[in-house]
Parts: structure tokens; C-alpha cells; sequence
């Protein structure tokens, strides 16, 4: 073995021809390319199951629910996707060589525009999002319309439900985090412990015991009593992923400024507070993200559901004695799914800090 | 600016007294430096002094008020952290300024203290700026800066050097020590490095174990250490220190016997600085050995030699090499200056030990065989 080594490298260190190099250039540069297209189709073939659900619900929820068409529509789509993701890859590869680059991308991308535009143009209508503006969505003044309230109450609801839970987490859980990453206090390592195990907890476990405790403090059926319960389940979390960014602060700092004149609350508004903001944003975001999709807890506490949520409408929409329709129901799905897309482009570049959990200096 | 007491001053956490009861007295605008291996409490000194710890027991005065029951934030210290501690999320205009939000002032005097604090170390170009744009060094003079504009009672600098480089630690030693004697406030370094210790401060604390080792001028603790401790922790390389065993005026070493210039008695410790020793000839020594490694260091070379007494080291000043590994050589003193330690490791005060009269002792060593 040992003799079969010192062979193969006697031609690099005795006498390297130049046709060896050229050689064992070639062969870098085949690595290389093998490598990096192997990368490509094995991200490719990933992403598609990923991906395609996303391309699939927006072209449904603007084409019309009969069958034949809608087939016809989703496969034009995926073939559609399928080149402008080719081209894009050829144009990137070509990136180096081209004179002009970005007329390039606008070429593909006008390519794209014509294409949505002769093969799926005709067949889009905008009849599935007319929940938003009627709502008598089967047409007929039904007697589910009494039911049905507005997508504008349930988005409203949704929103009201979403942001009161962010803002009791993020209050109770700030300070809470602070108190665990600075002061020693007896029981404080059975805390930590307790919040992890109460983390790890299947909370839908709860359910029946959460629903009596409810029905006794009056809050059954109503919005608040939902908020609080999904409060207290998110809370453990929360304080845990705060603990960590007030640890990431150091001491000094804070001591600084109380040697600075700032008594310990001004030193933890003034000084610790701004450092732990993007982990705040974050804590916020993610809270606000499980209030938004929040369907068990509000599906068995809302007995009558007079209070609608997104969750709740979205289901009710998909429960139709006359058959499904499919193409609302994306539609639906469509407006639920917006918000969420909205709030992670302003919130994301906190939400990757999380996961180092980093303050830079 | 403020004279500095400390009575009996003990610090515990929990059954562990990393603090034994402390008894200190700085005087008005000196510079004195606490000096000692890391965990030897001397950073615990320096927030103790801040009011960031509170003291077990005992007595901490500043002009002879008890500030015990006065917190952190009304002592009025200025305190420069290792970490620098600047507030990231803050300019360094508003850095400087941060402690003078928590003082009555007008706005024009809040900026005029900030530049003036800011020209005084030399970042008047920076105060925009964020601390993460700042270099090392740029940072350490913000942090001084934010320091000083409060014209605190005392400075207090906890190893402010140890994070930049070795030639702007040489810069900053300086500065530091010019601003110092400028504004006149009575400052503590906390600090690992002798060498800061020794070339900044009028005086020096040399801690071990939460114990204060010995004060002294710089130039008492490296010619008159009281204990081993601090012969071998200042001084770099560090002292000779050979056991031997003394009996009447009589020291022996391994093999060799020296005279005293004192009765003593026992197990005795022996200390020599390294540049003390004159390497001669194997014959003209009591005490010989063969040369180990050899380390021209440009202005001198040091020797490693190894004697039946242990490996001893030796500088000898000139950039020649004069004895090559392997070299038998002679360990003779210069100076007289010899120390002698007892059992305990206390210096023995005025006993020292003969190394020079070399010629005179070799013959005597000599006269028994004949």
C-alpha cells in the first residue's frame, strides 16, 4: 500500500512534463463542472416537490374550477416555469461571456411575459378572489350566507388575533429573559429546565383541560380567551430565544453604564434593549407567524364561530355540501398566504440573526 | 480626584473568599498599579473600588467618606473595561457623551466636554462613527475618552491594554501614562503584564491569591521582593531561584558552598537575577554548568545552563555569542545584590549571599582534598 503511494506521486515530484499540467488541468476543470452540475440538479430536483405547490396554488386560484381547463392550465404553468428556470440557469452560466447581461435577463424575461400571455392568458380570471368583494360567494343568496361572514372581518379578526399574542409574548417574555440571563435567584437552572419541558409538551394534549378552564372564566368562544391560551403556550419559547440574545451582551456593557451614571432600568432601556432588538423582531415575527396560522385551539374554542379567523374562513370555504371548489379555495389560500410573504421580506435579515443568535459589537 | 482607602476589605462569593481582608491607602493623582496572574483578585479590587461588587466586610473611603452604602452609579468613577464596553448601538459622539446624560448640564457644555475629551485622545475625527468601524485602538480611545469627559473621581482601567498589538500597547503605554500626569486623576491599572505595571505606574500592588503580595515602587519590587512570589513574577525572564540549605555564615547549593554575610539556619531559597550573572571560566566558579540553549535576542543573548543546582538562566548584554551549547561554563554574580528567601518564602532582610569573591572561595573549597 505504502509502496503503491510513492509511485503515483513520483511523476508530480520527479519530472512533470508540460502535457502532465495541461493534464491535470483538464481534469480540475472536469471536477469542477462535474461538481458544480451535480449541485445544480440535485437542488433542482429538491426544490421542485417545494416549490411547485406555490406555482400550482396561484395559477389555480386564477383559473376557473373545470377540470379539463384547469389540467391544461397547471401543466402550461409548470412547462412555462420549467423554461424561464433553463434559461435562467443558462443565462447565469453565460454571465461571463455576455456583453450585456442584463438585456439578456430582460430578454427571458419579455420571453416568459409572451409566453404566460398566449398559452394561460385566456384561460385566468380573477371570478375565484370574488369573495372579496361579495359575500354571497355561491351566487344564489343561500342560506350559508348568513354563516359566511365577510373575508374582511376574518382577515380582520386574523390580524387582532395575531398581534395581541405578539404583544403579550414579546412583553411578558422580554423582561422574563433578562431576569434568567442576569440574576442568579434561586430555582432560576429548574426554570430553564421547566421551560424546555414545557416547550417540548404537545400542548394539543391540553386541549380538553384548557377548553373546561376556559368555559369557567367565561372566555369560551371569545377571541381574548383564544389569545391567552396561545400567550401562555408560546411564552416558553419565546423567554428561551430572548434568554439567548441578552446572554449574547456582555456584562460589561451594562455595568459601564451603571458606573456611568444610568440606574439599572436606564442602562437595560438604554444600552441593553437596542442590542437585543433584531432578536426581539424576530421573537415578535415568529409569534405573530403562529397566531396567523393558528387553526386547533381556535377551531375548538370559537364554539359558534362568530369570530372568524383566516384558518377557520379558509376551512369553511373548503367545507361545501355542493362540492368543493378547488379554485376558491386557492384564492383563499392566495390572500391567507400574502401577509405572511409581506412580513417576512421587512422581518427576514432578523430571523437569519436568530439562528447565530449574534449581536455584532 | 480623590485619595483612596481601603480598611480590611474582604470579598466572598459564596464560601470562597477570593478577597482577603485588604488594607490599601492611595494617595491623591498617583497612578498605581494592581499586579498579579489572572484569578489572584484583582479585577474583583477594581469593582470593589467601583461600587460594581459589594465588599463582604470592611471599609472603602474615598477623601475619608465611606462610599460602602453609595452606589456605582453616584461614585463617580470612570472606568475603562478590557472589552472597551462602548455601546454599539450608540455613535461615538454619543458614547463619550452617555455619562454626561445623567448630569445636569447644558447642551453647549455637554459638547464642549465631548470634544474636548475626544481632542484629549485624539479621535476628534471619529465621533460619527460606530464602535464596529473603529479599530482596536481607536475603540480603547473612545473608551478612555468616555472615561474621562465625566472627570471622574478615579480611573479606574481594568487591563486596557491586553487587546491591541504589541506596538500600539507601546503607544498607548505612553499616552496613557501623559494624560495621565496631565489631568492629574487618581488612576488604577489592573493588569497582568509587568511590564505595563512597571514602566506606567508610581507604584505597584503585586497580588497573589487574593492577597496582597506586596507596594512598592517598581524599583523596590524588582531589587527588594519581600516574598518568592514576587521575585519570580517580576522581572522577565524571571529570577534564579535555587534551593540550598543554609547552616551559620555557610549557604550550600548542590555542591557548591557560599558564604553569608549573616547567621541563618535551614532550607533556604536563593535568588539571582538572570543579568546578574557573569558566565566565566569552569575553574574560576563554585557553582558550574554546560550550556543548554543558546537565544541571541539582539541586544543580549540568554543561556539556559544547566548546573547540579537546576536549569539556571543567565543574560549577558553585547549581541555576541560567547559560549556555545554544550560549553562548560562558571556561575559567577555582579552585583551583590543577591537575595536569600526562608522556608516560608519570605525574604530574609539583609542576609546576602557571596557569589563574587569566587577566586578566594574555589581555594578554599580546594584546601580540603590537598
Amino acid at each position: 500500500m505504502a509502496l503503491a503511494q510513492t509511485n503515483t506521486s513520483m511523476p508530480l515530484s520527479a519530472s512533470v512534463t508540460p502535457d502532465d499540467w495541461a493534464r491535470l488541468e483538464r481534469r480540475g476543470a472536469l471536477n469542477r463542472a462535474g461538481f458544480l452540475s451535480a449541485i445544480i440538479i440535485f437542488l433542482t430536483i429538491v426544490s421542485v416537490p417545494v416549490l411547485l405547490p406555490y406555482l400550482w396554488l396561484l395559477v389555480k386560484s386564477l383559473t376557473s374550477s373545470d377540470s379539463e381547463v384547469s389540467r391544461l392550465v397547471l401543466w402550461r404553468s409548470t412547462a412555462i416555469a420549467a423554461v424561464a428556470y433553463l434559461g435562467a440557469i443558462a443565462l447565469a452560466f453565460l454571465a461571463d461571456r455576455l456583453r450585456k447581461p442584463a438585456l439578456s435577463w430582460a430578454a427571458l424575461g419579455v420571453v416568459v411575459v409572451i409566453l404566460v400571455a398566449i398559452f394561460l392568458a385566456p384561460y385566468l380570471t380573477f371570478d375565484n378572489y370574488r369573495f372579496l368583494w361579495n359575500r354571497d360567494i355561491e351566487g344564489t343568496g343561500t342560506t350559508r350566507m348568513d354563516l359566511m361572514p365577510s373575508i374582511w372581518a376574518a382577515l380582520g379578526s386574523s390580524l387582532a388575533f395575531a398581534i395581541a399574542q405578539t404583544l403579550i409574548v414579546t412583553i411578558v417574555a422580554t423582561p422574563a429573559a433578562y431576569a434568567l440571563s442576569r440574576f442568579a435567584f434561586a430555582g432560576r437552572e429548574n426554570f430553564l429546565r421547566g421551560l424546555l419541558l414545557l416547550h417540548a409538551f404537545p400542548a394539543l394534549a391540553l386541549t380538553v383541560a384548557i377548553f373546561i378552564q376556559l368555559h369557567y372564566m367565561g372566555l369560551l368562544n371569545s377571541l381574548t380567551g383564544v389569545v391567552l391560551v396561545m400567550s401562555a403556550l408560546e411564552l416558553p419559547f419565546a423567554i428561551f430565544v430572548l434568554k439567548g440574545f441578552f446572554d449574547n451582551v456582555p456584562w460589561d456593557i451594562e455595568m459601564s453604564a451603571v458606573t456611568d451614571g444610568a440606574t439599572r432600568s436606564q442602562a437595560f432601556r438604554m444600552v441593553v434593549l437596542p442590542q437585543v432588538r433584531g432578536g426581539l423582531i424576530a421573537v415578535a415575527t415568529f409569534t405573530f407567524l403562529r397566531g396567523w396560522e393558528e387553526y386547533v385551539f381556535v377551531q375548538t374554542l370559537l364554539i359558534d364561530k362568530s369570530q372568524m379567523t383566516m384558518s377557520l374562513y379558509l376551512f369553511f370555504v373548503a367545507q361545501d355540501n355542493m362540492g368543493a371548489d378547488y379554485g376558491m379555495i386557492a384564492a383563499v389560500g392566495i390572500v391567507y398566504l400574502l401577509p405572511v410573504l409581506i412580513l417576512y421580506t421587512f422581518t427576514q435579515k432578523y430571523i437569519t440573526q436568530m439562528s447565530f443568535g449574534g449581536i455584532k459589537g | 480626584m480623590a485619595k483612596i482607602t481601603l480598611d480590611n476589605v474582604t470579598k466572598n462569593w459564596g464560601e470562597t473568599q477570593v478577597l482577603k481582608p485588604m488594607n490599601l491607602a492611595i494617595e491623591n493623582g498617583e497612578f498605581v498599579a494592581i499586579l498579579g496572574p489572572s484569578g489572584c483578585g484583582k479585577s474583583t479590587t477594581l469593582f470593589l473600588l467601583a461600587g460594581l461588587y459589594a465588599p463582604s466586610a470592611g471599609e472603602i473611603a474615598f477623601d475619608g467618606h465611606n462610599v460602602n452604602r453609595i452606589d456605582a452609579r453616584d461614585r463617580n468613577v470612570g472606568i475603562v473595561f478590557q472589552s472597551y464596553a462602548l455601546y454599539p448601538n450608540l455613535t461615538v459622539r454619543e458614547n463619550i457623551a452617555f455619562p454626561l446624560r445623567f448630569k445636569t448640564m447644558g447642551k453647549e457644555e455637554v459638547v464642549r466636554r465631548v470634544e474636548e475629551a475626544a481632542n484629549l485622545v485624539q479621535i476628534s475625527a471619529l465621533l460619527d462613527r460606530r464602535p464596529s468601524q473603529l479599530s482596536g485602538g481607536q475603540q480603547q480611545r473612545v473608551a478612555l475618552a468616555r472615561a474621562l469627559v465625566k472627570e471622574p473621581n478615579i480611573l479606574l482601567l481594568d487591563e486596557p491594554l491586553s487587546n491591541l498589538d504589541a506596538t500600539l500597547r507601546i503607544t498607548m503605554r505612553a499616552e496613557l501614562k501623559s494624560i495621565q500626569r496631565r489631568l492629574g486623576f487618581t488612576t488604577l491599572i489592573v493588569t497582568h503584564d509587568q511590564i505595563e505595571a512597571i514602566t506606567m505606574a508610581d507604584r505597584i500592588i503585586c497580588m497573589n491569591n487574593g492577597e496582597i503580595a506586596q507596594i512598592g515602587t517598581p524599583d523596590d519590587l524588582y531589587r527588594c521582593p519581600n516574598n518568592l512570589f514576587v521575585a519570580g513574577f517580576i522581572g522577565t525572564p524571571p529570577m534564579n531561584l535555587l534551593k540550598g540549605e543554609a547552616d551559620g555564615r555557610c549557604l550550600q547549593i548542590a555542591n557548591a558552598s557560599f558564604d553569608l554575610d549573616a547567621e541563618c539556619a535551614g532550607a533556604v531559597t536563593f535568588g539571582l537575577r538572570p543579568e546578574d550573572i557573569a558566565l566565566v571560566s569552569p575553574e574560576a566558579a563554585q557553582l558550574q554548568g554546560e550550556v543548554v540553549t543558546v537565544e541571541p535576542m539582539g541586544r543580549e543573548v540568554f543561556y539556559t545552563i544547566d548546573t547540579p543546582a537546576g536549569l539556571i538562566h543567565a543574560l549577558e548584554y553585547g549581541e555576541a555569542v560567547r559560549h556555545a551549547p554544550g560549553a562548560k561554563v562558571g556561575i559567577s554574580c555582579k552585583s551583590d545584590l543577591t537575595l536569600v528567601f526562608d522556608a516560608c518564602g519570605n525574604r530574609i532582610a539583609d542576609l546576602h549571599a557571596d557569589f563574587s569573591n569566587h577566586a578566594e572561595v574555589s581555594a578554599r573549597v580546594l584546601e580540603p582534598a590537598n
